[in-house]
């Protein structure tokens, strides 16, 4: 998996297609075709495939469709149409269920196993313009052009019942940052599932940093421009922030101690900056995994890949076609290995999650549609896996921090405790029956010599000769062991 | 001498005398009766005691250097110790000392805190009404405000003890004063009190107010017990509302891209902290007698319950250990305050016959009456905040709350018990009619509060008609107070009866009515349809009469806000459309009204101009009402008088002289907007290319319009014609500029420019930046040759007719970026064009040198000549065309032969310098050498004449490079 790295997908506005590049060597990779997105529209669905929503241009037949493509073959997979055209696509870290926003402000869920529509719902009074899951999967952040920020735990989603409206009932939002007075154009969760920030930029010029635990703003930090994108470095020491006028604005997030020279600041990051090199208005940022990689996409038509230290543009690659509206980087997807003999092998070897085009409209009675109610969709369980060092190159803090704590309940769980004193009672046990033991012991001794000293019938003490003798030794044996 | 030390000579005296009478005739002493006699001379006196007089040190003498010492000499320690002195006198002049003292040496307090709070708290049940007066006094103006809430903590268990002790005191007095320092302490220490001891202090009033408590025994000290109960409730509120959004003010820093650190330094240590997820506060008071407080509450909940002691009790624990789960700490709330309400009204119906009955209220009586109503009403919000603490946090706007299911279910359970009992008392004299005889002012005052005070109580009973049970008499009880809510929105405060008006004075009766209008919103959500008109028709009347900068506008507006969101959110106001409509009009002539001083306000309106604006779903009526609002915002920006007289004249609206936070809402506003009408982009622009409005606000107005405009609402028309408006730096109304009239020559044109390059730095590099962000929304717009093509008929009669330093820059930067991107293919200017650029290049270029003031700084000059660069670079022709300008610049100079014929040389000398020098240059000038050489041999002719020295040196240059080429 070393060698495998990272690479950068990136597409346009212009049906330029998909394409892909190695990170760190800046070799093309790959080019998917047919794909021409709004701003936040690409996402990749699970390890295998990834979903692409289409610019919806008034009178052009095929806008505002939800393309498929697994990642070794450049031509669409599938098709999908939902009723309107959807501009933010966002998918789970584990491909299970995708979230796409309709330009009426509306949230469209659909399962991505079998296609069907779970919710659909009015998020927003305007256009979502991005979605974002929090990195455990289990709230789904929504920002639109009407500058609210909306916050959406799964678990309302996905509980139908909870109003009795069934799937297309108001779900009711966890939290609603209504602070920006702009257009919101870029979303981004922390690590830290509920515990973690949120940050979004909008075109108001501010950066917002808010809390999901608290559900409070924690900082807003204002820029000379409008603003398109917004990253953290996976440490989140820095905030970078993609401004319309192609500056890259750095500002450092974790304060310490204030000194006497300002302010103490982690690691290199003393004093805002700004990477300056794109001539026209940057519209997406990703940040690489080892944490000093930046990629950048913008108007002009090119990708940059900036080291963050030194602030210098490591290479730059040319999309060129059009100005690039979407950027990711992800780890290489394992259908895309080195040579294409071992991607066909490997594409043999690990079974894929099932896709199925996106259903259009909500299954009317989910109980009629499906003979069988308790038939899920098909998933693929983890085990299956055969390669268990692919998924611990590039697992999440989260998903060890689990662990950990499991591991921890284990050792710690009431059963064991229980266990414990079991065992504990049960020496105390034995610890008593040989104290009566011997205190039994210590009476014959002494009753003995008692009869001893007293000097009784002789008789008797020829009798007992044997008897005494074998007491007289015992305890002596017993101290011998001890 | 002690008293028996006298008794005995007296004795022995008379058996002397008796003795002496017997032996001797006719001597007789005369004695008065109960006259002492002189003891003899000679006596010794051995009944004398001797005690030792200890004195540590003189109190005046002792030698106090470096000491803290008051005005008497007298140390803290001695100071305490007095406090503590058996003579109530002494203890007096101690705290008078002790204040004394702190106000000498401020930094003695906090040193010794503890001590000091420990020796004082047992003077709060002191005997003596002049020593508490004096600790009251003492407290309240030293020692309380010398304390932070951080220092106190472990302090105020201690003193609250002693409050306590002092509220359930057997003497009347420390009882009623006790109220006092309990006030003083939650009004210090809110939090720290409140949160831990609210529930003793309730059981504390309880007792005070009921039966065999200060209404038995001291009539005249009820006002200040009820007034003091009002005070810890209001903190009790605060508690509870701020508790969950606790954190909410305590983090949001703001902080400013590139800002020095060293200048945030100096507003606050604590600028900027790290980022943290969590609450990191630390927790106020002690947790574990919170806890166990709790449990304790929780416990008797469901005790009661499990007796099930008749309905009510049983419902109301019932409901309220429901809360305890549901809520956490809040919860006991409910149980420990809920015994207040019974009490209150009993005092109420003590108090209500001297007000109600007589021809003439009686003043104290009222003033309680209106303390009550107060009390009563504060709890029951408490009680309505423990409802909703649950639905607040899920509420999608927070700083608004909606009604949600819970809140109803506490109304609801309020309504059962409490209803009964205020329709008793509380209501029986509802609304409260002025008495036919003139009121003394005081007394008039207080009864309109008394009004407005049941009307706020009842207020909070209210539940929607589908919850209310089918009881005629608490039918009755929202009708009552319906109808005198809307005779109050109307001004009639006070019913009247025959002879007074019950209209009263607007003064007195603002904040009332401020009040009345706050409930407004939760309100109409659950009154039926009828009635909604009805108050809304009220409100809108109230709106529309009071003044633009009033504080009953401000409240009129956050409640209406309050209201239109609420509706866009759950559709529970059903407003009609007539009152929406009639609210949003109004809005744009207000912030006209308004100018630029009343910044709150106009910050109020703009916030909810733009709450509307995005919260309007597309294609609604309150959308289309949003849009219609468009040409009424337009004096807000600017006005252009229409007269013929002083065509072009305009005048600024109150936008540009407001601050910067709500120029940038006023423009973010904007943003909603579906499409813009010609005379308000026309606005816009005066406003942008004026120097009053700050090249930020510019820029944003020109960034929002592009949004709009590439969401696809405007139209490509409006938006292009804004931008070249943009580009020229003039509107067609601006005065002070007349067109060139027809075809001029090259001269009067380059005059006219370098004259208009003088305007002065600042001005030059604004035009400059607004330029660069108007160019960079041009590219966005898509295939730059075709707007390029649509501006250039725009652009050359722009250019022909109105040269200009700022203006050609901008038209050359435009040009320049459009005719050079990468993506188009073609790279031939537009038909319009393509004689008007290379001309315009030529003449910007001596232009340029000619104005000396401009020819300075490097950086800033080469931002100012790159887009000529730019152009030139483009092809052979181009460069041919420019140098053919130069050239028959020269001729017409050369035939004129005026006096600045040298100055002119000079220029077009150093400008072809400039463009021979440059590097990229090379591969087109190569083609136009022949021009190049012809240019030169004019100015040879000239160098030849120059007396000045300047020709001579560049032409000398000039004839090495282009030699070179």
């Amino acid at each position: 998996m070393e060698g495998a790295g990272e690479v950068v997908v990136c597409c346009s506005g212009v049906d330029a297609g998909v394409t892909l590049w190695d990170l760190h060597s800046g070799v093309l990779i790959s080019h998917l075709r047919t794909c021409a997105t709004p701003r936040n529209a690409l996402a990749p669905v699970g390890s295998h495939f990834l979903a692409a929503a289409q610019l919806h241009k008034p009178g052009s037949a095929g806008g505002g469709a939800v393309h498929f493509w697994t990642w070794h073959k450049n031509q669409v997979a599938f098709k999908s149409y939902p009723v309107e055209p959807i501009g933010p696509l966002a998918c789970t870290s584990d491909g299970a269920y995708l979230a796409g926003g309709g330009a009426s402000g509306r949230i469209y869920f659909w399962e991505v196993a079998t296609g069907q529509l779970l919710r659909l719902w009015p998020a927003h009074y305007k256009n979502v313009s991005c979605l974002v899951f929090s990195d455990d999967d289990s709230l789904l952040i929504s920002g639109a052009d009407d500058g609210l920020i909306n916050v959406w735990p799964l678990l309302r989603v996905l509980d139908m019942g909870e109003d009795n409206q069934g799937a297309e009932g108001q779900v009711a939002a966890m939290y609603g940052w209504s602070d920006h007075t702009l257009p919101v154009t870029g979303l981004l969760a922390g690590s830290g599932g509920p515990n973690a920030v949120v940050v979004s930029c909008s075109l108001d010029h501010t950066c917002k940093i808010w809390s999901l635990a608290l559900g409070t703003l924690l900082r807003s930090i204002v820029f000379p421009t409008a603003l398109n994108a917004v990253v953290l470095d996976p440490g989140e020491y820095a905030l970078y922030a993609g401004g319309a006028d192609g500056r890259i604005f750095i500002t450092a997030l974790n304060f310490g101690v204030p000194i006497s020279s300002g302010i103490l600041a982690d690691g290199i990051l003393g004093t805002d900056a700004a990477l300056i090199g794109h001539s026209r208005a940057v519209t997406s940022l990703a940040f690489s995994m080892d944490g000093v990689s930046l990629v950048s996409g913008s108007e002009d038509c090119t990708a940059r890949l900036w080291d963050t230290t030194s602030k210098q543009v490591l290479r730059t690659f040319t999309h060129n076609k059009g100005p690039i509206n979407c950027l990711l980087v992800l780890p290489r997807p394992p259908l895309l290995q080195h040579g294409t003999q071992q991607g066909r092998s490997l594409n043999r070897q690990i079974p894929t999650i099932p896709v199925a085009p996106l259903s259009k409209y909500i299954a009317s009675d989910a109980v009629s549609h499906e003979p069988n109610p308790w038939e899920g969709p098909l998933v693929v369980l983890p085990a299956s896996y055969q390669e268990e060092e692919d998924f611990e190159g590039h697992s999440y803090s989260s998903a060890a921090m689990e662990r950990q704590i499991q591991e921890l309940e284990q050792r710690g769980s009431t059963a064991a405790m229980q266990m414990e004193l079991e065992r504990l009672r049960s020496e105390l046990r034995r610890a008593l029956h040989n104290g009566q033991q011997w205190q039994q012991l210590h009476q014959e001794l002494y009753c003995f010599c008692v009869d001893e000293l007293m000097g009784g019938n002789k008789e008797r003490d020829e009798d007992d000769d044997k008897d005494g003798e074998r007491l007289y030794h015992r305890p002596s044996i017993r101290c011998g062991d001890r | 001498m002690p008293a028996s030390g006298g008794k005995a000579p007296w004795k022995t005296g008379k058996k002397a005398l008796k003795a002496k009478g017997a032996g001797i005739d006719f001597k007789r002493v005369k004695s008065k009766v109960g006259r002492k006699l002189p003891p003899p001379t000679n006596a010794t006196k051995t009944d004398f005691k001797s005690k030792a007089i200890v004195i540590p040190g003189q109190s005046v003498a002792a030698d106090k250097d470096g000491v803290a010492v008051n005005q008497r000499n007298q140390t803290l320690k001695e100071l305490l110790t007095q406090s503590m002195h058996y003579s109530e006198k002494v203890r007096k002049e101690a705290l008078i000392g002790l204040k004394d003292l702190f106000t000498r040496f401020p930094t003695e307090l906090p040193m010794h805190a503890m001590a000091i709070v420990e020796k004082l708290s047992p003077r709060i049940t002191d005997y003596d009404k002049a020593v508490r007066q004096t600790l009251l006094l003492l407290l309240r103006t030293t020692i309380l405000p010398g304390l932070p809430q951080g220092m106190m903590a472990p302090l105020v268990p201690g003193l609250m003890a002693h409050v306590s002790s002092a509220m359930t005191h057997l003497v009347m007095d420390v009882r009623a004063s006790a109220c006092s320092f309990l006030d003083l302490l939650v009004q210090h220490y809110p939090d720290l009190v409140v949160s831990s001891f609210s529930g003793q202090i309730v059981q504390h009033y309880v007792d005070l107010l009921g039966k065999g408590g200060v209404s038995g025994q001291a009539v005249n000290r009820v006002g200040d017990v009820l007034s003091s109960l009002v005070n810890f409730l209001t903190s009790l509120k605060t508690s509870i509302s701020t508790q969950p959004l606790g954190a909410a003010t305590n983090g949001t820093r703001s902080h400013c891209w590139g800002q020095k650190y060293t200048a945030s330094k100096q507003m606050g240590t604590t600028e900027l902290r790290a980022l943290h997820g969590h609450n990191s506060r630390r927790p106020n008071g002690y947790l574990g007698l919170l806890g166990r407080r709790v449990e304790h509450g929780f416990e008797s909940g469901l005790r009661k319950d499990g007796q099930a002691m008749g309905t009510g009790a049983g419902q109301q624990t019932g409901v309220a250990s429901k809360r305890i789960q549901n809520t956490g700490v809040q919860g006991q709330v409910i149980v420990m305050a809920a015994p207040l309400v019974p009490v209150l009204i009993d005092c109420w119906a003590d108090c209500a016959p001297t007000v109600c009955a007589g021809p003439m209220p009686d003043a104290v009586n009222l003033r309680c009456m209106v303390s009550i109503t107060q009390a009563l009403s504060l709890l029951f919000q408490c009680f309505s905040l423990e409802g909703s603490a649950r639905g607040l946090c899920k509420s999608s706007f927070s700083s608004y709350f909606v009604t949600g299911e819970e809140d109803w279910e506490m109304r609801i359970w309020m309504r059962q018990h409490f209803l009964s009992g205020l329709q008793k008392h509380v209501l029986a004299a509802f609304p409260v009619a002025a008495p036919s005889i003139r009121l003394p002012a005081k007394v008039e005052e207080d009864l309109v509060a008394l009004n407005v005070g049941i009307c706020e109580v009842m207020l909070y009973l209210i539940v929607p008609p589908h919850k209310e049970t089918e009881n005629k008499i608490e039918h009755y009880a929202s009708v009552v107070t319906l109808q005198y809510y809307e005779s109050a929105l109307y001004g009639m405060m006070l019913p009247s009866s025959e002879m007074a008006a019950g209209v009263v004075d607007s003064k007195l009766a603002e904040p009332h009515l401020k009040l009345l209008i706050s409930h407004l919103p939760v309100l109409l959500s659950c009154i039926t349809h009828d009635w909604i008109i009805r108050l809304l028709q009220a409100f809108t009347k109230v709106f529309e009469s009071s003044k633009a900068h009033s504080a009953i506008k401000l409240s009129c507006l956050s409640a209406m806000a309050e209201i239109l969101l609420s509706q866009g959110d759950g559709g529970k106001v059903d407003v009609p459309l007539q009152f929406q409509k009639q609210w949003m009009q109004a809005l744009p002539r207000l912030l006209w009204e308004l100018k630029h001083t009343h910044v709150s306000v106009t910050q109020a309106v703009l916030q909810m101009l733009l709450h509307i604006g995005r919260s309007a779903p597309e294609g609604s009526t309150l959308s289309e009402e949003y849009a219609a609002l468009q040409p009424h915002m337009i004096p807000f920006f600017c006005t252009f008088l229409a007269s013929s007289k002083s065509e072009g004249k305009c005048l600024f609206g109150p936008f540009v002289k407001l601050s910067r936070e709500c120029q940038e809402l006023a423009v973010d506003t904007m943003c909603y907007w579906r499409n813009f009408s010609s005379p308000f982009l026309k606005a816009m622009a005066h406003c942008c290319v004026s120097d009053e409005v700050s090249l930020e606000v510019a820029i944003r107005v020109v960034e929002v319009f592009q949004n709009v405009f590439m969401r696809g609402s405007s139209g490509l028309a409006e938006h292009l014609s804004f931008l070249v408006t943009l580009l020229a730096g003039h509107t067609t109304a601006q005065a002070g500029r007349e067109a060139l009239a027809g075809v001029l020559s090259c001269k009067a044109r380059i005059k006219s420019i370098s004259e208009s390059g003088i305007l002065g730095e600042t001005i030059v590099r604004r035009k400059i930046a607004l330029a660069g962000v108007v160019c960079s929304s041009l590219t966005q717009l898509g295939d730059c040759n075709l707007v390029l093509y649509l501006l250039g008929p725009s652009i050359q009669k722009e250019l022909v007719r109105f040269p200009s330093f700022d203006s050609v820059h901008s038209f050359l930067c435009a040009v320049a970026v459009l005719s050079t991107d990468k993506r188009s293919d073609s790279s031939d200017l537009p038909e319009a064009l393509r004689t008007i650029i290379p001309q315009c290049v030529a003449e910007f270029l001596i232009a340029f040198f000619k104005c000396e003031s401009l020819a300075g700084g490097d950086a800033y000059s080469m931002v100012l000549q790159r887009p000529c660069f730019l152009l030139l670079s483009r092809s052979q022709d181009f460069t041919h065309a420019v140098l053919s300008t130069v050239r028959s610049f020269l001729t017409e100079v050369s035939q004129v032969s005026a006096g600045d014929l040298l100055e002119d040389m000079c220029a077009v000398a150093q400008t072809l310098l400039l463009i021979c020098k440059q590097e990229k240059l090379l591969r087109v000038l190569s083609n136009s050498k022949d021009s190049l050489i012809a240019i030169l041999g004019t100015l040879q002719a000239y160098a030849a004449e120059d007396k000045s020295e300047n020709l001579r040196p560049l032409y000398s240059q000039l004839d090495i490079i282009v030699a070179a080429i």
